[in-house]
């Protein structure tokens, strides 16, 4: 918000995936294998989805949002902007995301 | 080629003295011990399997022996040598039978990134593995000797060898390692089932080693396919309870499991997913043996 009050442009966040990751998808659920600090990871299948989103391309968290909204319609937009920064917060801490600014 | 039994004791204690050469599953052992209590274990429980010849390679050379001639003599305690490396502190020298036994886990989970290598029992039949990951106290040993007791083929009650070729499990028939009241609950289960010494005061407890099936050592070149993955619980007075597993759970538990997982990486991501895809995957309580075998028993049919 104070980035947009100084400079008079949205700050939007670009979100990458920042290591070499493999993945498998299991029933309804995701197992992923980070290259660099080879730990295994148990996924949901939306952050699996989002993941492997992500790992194709960087997106923008509204991208990421507006990917949400249309697979998971059944979800409310504070639900999903909720999961979405639990999402971020989650691999970020892994050091699996990178989360860059960029001006919209 | 002539197996152990062949040998008669006098000669085969001559031999483990100089070095016993001899077929284990898809290794081949070479064991120098001039200590009774292992020749006799020897005799007593891998008779079936088969000597090998002098310029066969050789996967693992381990000895036996006192650390120091004074250590002979007081407080007697026994090395485990690899390859004239010492992996581990001396044990007590009545603990030397056991101490070939768990030596030669730590050879083969440390030396062969060929397998992916799970802590876990696995047995066959009609062709399909069902494997049994478990910790200490799970009761997977238990377990395994129950059914092999009951005709399945043992392929291994400590370790699952996953290959990372073609994927199949292929077998290592040892003695079975029993703990404290399973060793009583398999001698009345089966008593027919033939026992090595029973060692006592180790750091897990009492420890007696259930001889493996002939016919298993005799298939030992033979692996299997992978059809189950069952993590046991044994819970006393506990109904029979088969549960499903997801698949994606499972995964990670037999990752927890696996010796050489963080070594294999992606490869062994990739080998292990494979696995899973083809398995049905369960938790498994029981408490009472009857029971788990006609399950398990129903459940190989089945396919």
């Amino acid at each position: 918000m104070d980035n947009e009050l100084l400079i008079g442009a949205k700050v939007d966040n670009i979100i990458g995936v920042k290591v070499k990751i493999n993945f498998i998808k299991l029933q309804d659920e995701y197992v992923i294998y980070d290259h660099l600090s080879g730990d295994t990871h148990l996924l949901d299948e939306i952050s699996g989805e989002l993941l492997c989103s992500l790992n194709t391309q960087e997106m923008s968290r509204d991208d990421l949002l507006k990917k949400l909204v249309k697979n998971f319609a059944e979800l409310t937009w504070l639900d999903i902007n909720n999961y979405l920064d639990v999402f971020i917060d989650r691999f970020v801490a892994l050091d699996l995301l990178n989360v860059t600014n960029q001006r919209a | 080629m002539n197996n152990i039994e062949s040998l008669p004791k006098h000669q085969l204690k001559h031999q483990i003295v100089n070095g016993l050469r001899f077929r284990l599953g898809c290794f081949n052992i070479c064991l120098t011990s001039s200590i009774a209590d292992v020749s006799d274990h020897i005799q007593r429980l891998y008779g079936p399997h088969q000597l090998i010849n002098e310029n066969d390679f050789i996967d693992f050379h381990v000895d036996l022996s006192a650390p120091s001639k004074l250590r002979r003599y007081f407080r007697p305690q026994v090395s485990f040598y690899f390859d004239g490396y010492v992996p581990f502190k001396p044990l007590p020298y009545a603990q030397a039978a056991a101490f070939f036994e768990w030596g030669l886990n730590w050879c083969i989970a440390n030396h062969s990134n060929q397998y992916l290598i799970m802590h876990a029992a696995v047995v066959e039949r009609n062709g399909l593995a069902f494997i049994f990951p478990g910790t200490p106290g799970s009761g997977k040993s238990t377990l395994c000797a129950a059914l092999v007791c009951s005709g399945w083929r043992l392929l291994s009650d400590e370790m699952t060898l996953l290959s990372m070729t073609d994927g199949k499990i292929y077998p290592v028939p040892r003695p079975v390692s029993l703990k404290n009241k399973s060793i009583e609950v398999i001698q009345q289960f089966s008593p027919g089932a033939e026992f090595g010494q029973l060692v006592t005061g180790t750091a897990k407890g009492s420890i007696s080693h259930m001889c493996a099936p002939e016919q298993s050592i005799q298939l030992s070149n033979q692996p299997a396919v992978p059809s189950k993955l069952i993590f046991p619980k044994y819970t006393p007075d506990s109904e029979t309870e088969l549960t499903p597993l997801s698949k994606g759970r499972a995964m990670l538990s037999a990752a927890e499991n696996a010796f050489n997982y963080s070594v294999l990486g992606v490869q062994g991501f990739e080998k292990l997913a494979e696995m899973i895809e083809q398995c049905d995957c369960f938790e498994f309580k029981y408490s009472k043996l009857e029971e788990a075998i006609a399950l398990f028993s129903a459940l190989s049919d089945e396919q």
